[in-house]
């Protein structure tokens, strides 16, 4: 168990802490050791957060494109493939699939009433989206 | 001396060898501006011939991967034109384009006097002497934009698109998307569709500046003593640069809560230029100008993944969330 993912990375960031306090580090060095901190940082806060993050991301772009993608073109509606729960790395996949299906859709969306009520509804899936984000 | 430094050191001596009126000079002082893969500036004085001669340079070469492909070879044109005009720009002095002689390419220009502060507005000094220097910032844009391009032959060196600015600079950016982008990102093409459907002729064409902010701006004491990074420049329709000044992502850098709004700068602006421009007139370039944003960071994020810069960059939570609520907001 130990150490755990997050003890790791906590671990990686006070050794580069360390790092960091050293005089003979140049200018062009701290700021790749600044990036490399973000960097880990950002994994650190994200990782444990992603599966669950795109596994509901997965079933609302689901349901948005079932609704959106027949005003563009009936086959862009996602087929219900078997994704294993679990796979961290398979349902972030189908995530990058199930939103390059979106992109289609909101290309091909008609200007008609219902085109821009389709619209309305991805912009609010997507602004949900980027609040909700974890990475 | 590191490697990196003798390398770039013994490119500069024999590329200089071969320029006129540097017989007897020297290089001194070379160093590097910045870090990492992603700035290629690299700082200098020649010295010579006479005791009392220095000039200092700046050598500004093609970095492997950046936040976006220019050419340094229109910046080079772009400035040397501009030297022609009032406006306070760097003098350039020579070009390899092809990066034939100092492996990429790379243009030198003199390096000016004052420093930069992209926080100067909202920063420590009174507030009387920081609406001074917003208002300055304002006129000079106005001045960019008031340039008489066609009499400096700038049309020579840039494309003339007419009152179809808005859409010429649309396609371009989205080719850049698309030629960079890693995965689908739909949040952009909602912003394209927006833009494609909106995009309204332009009332006049001006050289645009396209990064215009205080961080280009080189200052000593409250004067104004260089406008910086032309490699964007274009020509367009004014409400991009008035866009870019005053999107919401940049607020932070043109705008003073309460005492320097948008509408004041617009104020100015008219006053200066005698083009009107409603907030909403400009909401278009505002919704380009956070679109334009995000898709400079997914050229970073794509040079970054390939190794070719060393800035993590990534379509940030804040653009994204700026640029959709922009789209939304009616």
């Amino acid at each position: 168990m130990h150490p755990t993912v997050d003890e790791q990375l906590t671990g990686a960031l006070r050794l580069l802490d360390v790092l960091q306090t050293e005089d003979e580090l140049s200018p062009a060095g701290q700021e790749v050791l600044t990036n490399v901190r973000r960097l880990l940082g950002k994994v650190q806060r994200s990782w444990a957060a992603q599966l669950p993050f795109h596994t509901a991301d997965n079933a609302e772009l689901t349901a948005l494109l079932v609704r959106t993608a027949p005003l563009v073109d009936p086959s862009l509606v996602p087929a219900d493939d078997v994704i294993p729960p679990l796979d961290a790395v398979a349902v972030a996949t189908r995530n990058a699939q199930l939103r390059a299906l979106l992109s289609q859709v909101v290309t091909g969306l008609p200007h008609t009433p219902e085109g821009d009520a389709a619209r309305a509804a991805i912009a609010d899936h997507l602004r949900h989206r980027v609040d909700t984000d974890p990475t | 001396m590191s490697d990196e430094s003798t390398a770039t050191l013994h490119r500069l001596q024999a590329f200089l060898a071969g320029q006129e009126g540097t017989a007897g000079t020297r290089i001194t002082d070379l160093r590097r501006a910045g870090a990492g893969r992603s700035r290629e500036n690299w700082l200098f004085d020649l010295v010579g011939p006479g005791p009392q001669d220095r000039e200092p340079l700046i050598l500004r070469s093609d970095p492997d991967g950046g936040l976006v492909d220019t050419s340094r070879a229109q910046e080079f044109a772009v400035l040397r034109a501009l030297e022609g005009s009032d406006l306070p720009t760097p003098r350039v002095r020579w070009l390899d384009a092809t990066g034939a002689q100092l492996g990429s390419p790379s243009l030198l220009m003199r390096r000016e006097p004052g420093t930069c502060d992209y926080r100067v507005v909202n920063g420590d000094r009174p507030e009387a002497e920081r609406l001074a220097l917003a208002e300055s910032f304002c006129d000079l844009l106005a001045d960019v934009h008031g340039v008489d391009w066609r009499a400096l032959g700038l049309h020579d060196v840039l494309p003339d698109p007419g009152d179809h600015a808005a859409r010429h600079e649309l396609d371009h950016w989205e080719q850049v998307l698309r030629q960079n982008q890693l995965e689908a990102l739909p949040e952009l093409d909602l912003a394209i569709d927006w833009l494609r459907t909106r995009a309204r002729p332009s009332r006049r064409t001006v050289l645009v500046h396209a990064d215009y902010k205080p961080g280009n701006i080189l200052l000593e004491g409250d004067q104004v003593s260089s406008l910086l990074d032309w490699e964007l420049a274009h020509l367009g329709d004014p409400l991009e640069d008035l866009g870019w000044v005053t999107q919401p992502l940049r607020a932070g850098e043109h705008l003073i809560d309460g005492v320097w709004t948008a509408g004041d700068l617009l104020a100015r602006y008219a006053a200066a230029t005698g083009l009107h421009v409603e907030e909403g007139e400009l909401r278009w370039w505002v919704v380009f100008s956070t679109f334009k944003t995000a898709v400079m960071q997914v050229s970073g994020l794509r040079a970054f993944i390939e190794g070719r810069s060393d800035e993590p960059y990534r379509p940030t939570r804040r653009v994204l969330a700026t640029l959709l609520a922009a789209l939304t907001e009616d």
